[in-house]
């Protein structure tokens, strides 16, 4: 017999009426010595039946007040070992509970240890149950704007979801930066009342990762003060955390990657060797990955491309031994547009069929729109024409649909030069007048402002200047993707 | 959201496995309101109590009730706790620890 959800809260409802609260065999306080008997037998390998959710949650509060981290961390492995394979509750969201409260006990108990690459583990094991559809559900829930200013206070209640949410959060920036950036603004300033007079390792950790996202989704929205600020942010608070070398230096990735905005290649150059560097020795391995996908654009933008090719072509192995879909599909996605500016239309279609589906499956919409622009950059160096202006222009709605704004600019120039390739100066410049007030709103370096200004001056005696058109559109933006 | 399914047999075991259900579920809420806002049982299944008194006035029709029961028993929760906290705050900004009576000696 089976009943829709309905039946089943309506049923309790009327159950719980009859009975009153029904009395409960046993208090928080015998839950915690039962829990504390239970971790004594799990942690001597004796394998108990499953002493009932309440025990096990119990277990789980303990493992956070466990003054000894290496045994926390050892058991916080065993206890979610255990919840693998053990039936221990009928509530399917109940099970990702507790794993939940486990992980995080794991990756609180690495933290204490100075074990960054335990830590990273844990944050994986809790990414995967960050994307589970009960998990996205949950949050979307509370998030939306009905659920009021308590939704957010209900979010930070526990540090076990806290954490959930923040990689719930880093995740969706990947699919909707512009949502990610309003949300973590909220969550920012409520997690500051709330956590206020009451700071801890993890409270810091939480402020400064809600910073940290809420800069990527500036970064990505091209809002590049205010990521900034966002930076800052976050660095502050992760020095009060508990692991400050790795937090602080996935901080200084981010503001790497703002490096190659502002074409800083220089800095990057200079500064990359030693943050792989770190990421290793800390154990890091994929965020050690990640530096190289800025090698790889940094190569890009000096158009050493066969050389950017073969590091991109590495990466990909790496990135398959690791078995890390999102940095395998980005380098394939990478490669693609590499291999289209080379004119090897067959190597780049390969690599983008590697990785459309993957970025559907990881919903990276960031991704996919990228690689649409470079697909349509293919086209157009095929000479065909039309063709690129259809498939630009159905890049350019999938940026506006983001909020991409300094892509979106970017993509109208592009059009713009393409028609007037096509002999369309009309519609060229239309295209051109709905680029110029966003860039001037976002801003460009000094040295091209000169090139924006007789782009200005051109569109309004009606007759288009190629180079400053090229010039400031190759400024803007392009369809690299780096791994945020 | 899942929930499990009710094993029937005859017409008794299929009242007693809507009961075990019923149980199952409301045991479910309490635990989450009790783990994740740190209050007591009781004070957790009074908090659930409350929930399904409002789930029998406004549950409507559309959306997903289980979710719908699982936000009301957190926002109740939420300002349960609150209530809590504020009071404990209060109780040690005027009485404190020193100046309290042991439980039980009040004058008669």
């Amino acid at each position: 017999m089976k009943f829709d959800g309905r039946d089943l809260v309506l049923g309790t409802a009327g159950w719980a009426a009859r009975s009153g609260s029904p009395p409960w065999p046993a208090s928080r306080e015998d839950d915690l010595a039962a829990a504390g008997e239970f971790l004594a037998d799990l942690e001597s390998g004796r394998d108990e039946p499953s002493p009932g959710p309440d025990v096990l949650f119990a277990s789980c509060a303990l493992l956070n007040g466990e003054a000894d981290a290496r045994r926390a961390f050892a058991l916080a492995g065993e206890l979610f070992a255990f919840l693998n394979r053990t039936d221990v509750s009928p509530f399917r969201e109940e099970v990702a509970d507790l794993q939940c409260a486990s992980a995080f006990a794991g990756w609180r108990a690495a933290r204490l240890l100075g074990d960054a690459a335990a830590a990273s583990h844990w944050m994986a094991v809790l990414a995967d149950l960050a994307d589970s559809t009960a998990a996205r559900h949950f949050f979307e829930t509370l998030l939306d704007g009905s659920a009021g200013p308590e939704g957010a206070e209900r979010l930070l209640a526990d540090p076990s979801r806290t954490l959930l949410l923040c990689e719930w959060l880093r995740r969706k920036n990947d699919s909707d930066p512009a949502d990610v950036r309003a949300l973590t603004q909220r969550l920012h300033a409520r997690a500051r009342e709330l956590f206020e007079g009451r700071e801890t390792n993890e409270t810091h950790y939480f402020r400064g990762q809600l910073a940290m996202t809420a800069g990527v989704a500036c970064r990505q929205l091209a809002r590049r003060a205010e990521a900034h600020a966002w930076f800052d942010r976050a660095q502050v608070d992760f020095r009060l955390a508990g692991l400050p070398e790795a937090d602080l230096a996935r901080v200084e990735y981010q503001r790497l990657g703002e490096r190659l905005e502002e074409r800083d290649l220089r800095t990057i150059q200079e500064s990359l060797p030693a943050l792989e560097r770190t990421f290793r020795d800390l154990g890091m391995m994929e965020d050690a990955l990640k530096c190289r996908f800025l090698e790889g654009l940094s190569l890009m933008e000096t158009d050493e491309l066969p050389k950017a090719a073969d590091l991109f072509r590495d990466v990909c192995a790496d990135a398959e031994r690791l078995g890390n879909e999102k940095l395998l599909a980005t380098a394939h996605a990478n490669l693609a547009h590499i291999s289209g500016i080379m004119g090897d239309a067959d190597q780049a279609l390969a690599a983008a069929a590697e990785a459309i589906p993957r970025l559907r499956r990881l919903k990276d919409r960031v991704a996919l729109s990228k690689l649409h622009w470079g697909l349509a950059a293919l086209l157009r160096s095929k000479g065909h024409l039309a063709e690129a202006v259809g498939a630009y222009r159905e890049a350019l709605a999938e940026h506006a649909a983001l909020g991409m704004r300094a892509d979106v600019a970017a993509l109208h120039l592009v059009v713009a030069d393409l028609l007037l390739d096509l002999g369309d100066s009309t519609e060229a410049l239309g295209e051109i007048s709905q680029a110029l007030p966003v860039i001037a709103e976002l801003g460009m370096a000094r040295e091209k402002m000169a090139a924006l200004s007789l782009l200005h001056e051109s569109a309004r005696r009606r007759d288009v200047d190629r180079a400053a058109l090229r010039e400031v559109s190759l400024h803007l933006r392009k369809p690299e993707i780096d791994e945020r | 959201m899942s929930q499990p399914e009710a094993a029937v047999r005859g017409p008794d075991e299929r009242i007693e496995a809507l009961e075990a259900l019923y149980r199952a579920f409301y045991a479910r809420l309490v635990r989450h309101a009790a783990w994740t806002f740190h209050l007591s049982k009781e004070d957790a299944s009074e908090v659930v109590q409350e929930a399904f008194v409002l789930a029998l006035v406004k549950l409507d029709a559309s959306g997903n009730p289980i979710s719908w029961m699982y936000r009301v028993v957190e926002n109740i929760a939420a300002n349960w706790k609150r209530k809590a906290d504020r009071r404990a705050r209060l109780l040690a900004e005027w009485f404190p620890p020193s100046t309290r009576k042991p439980e039980g000696s009040a004058s008669r």
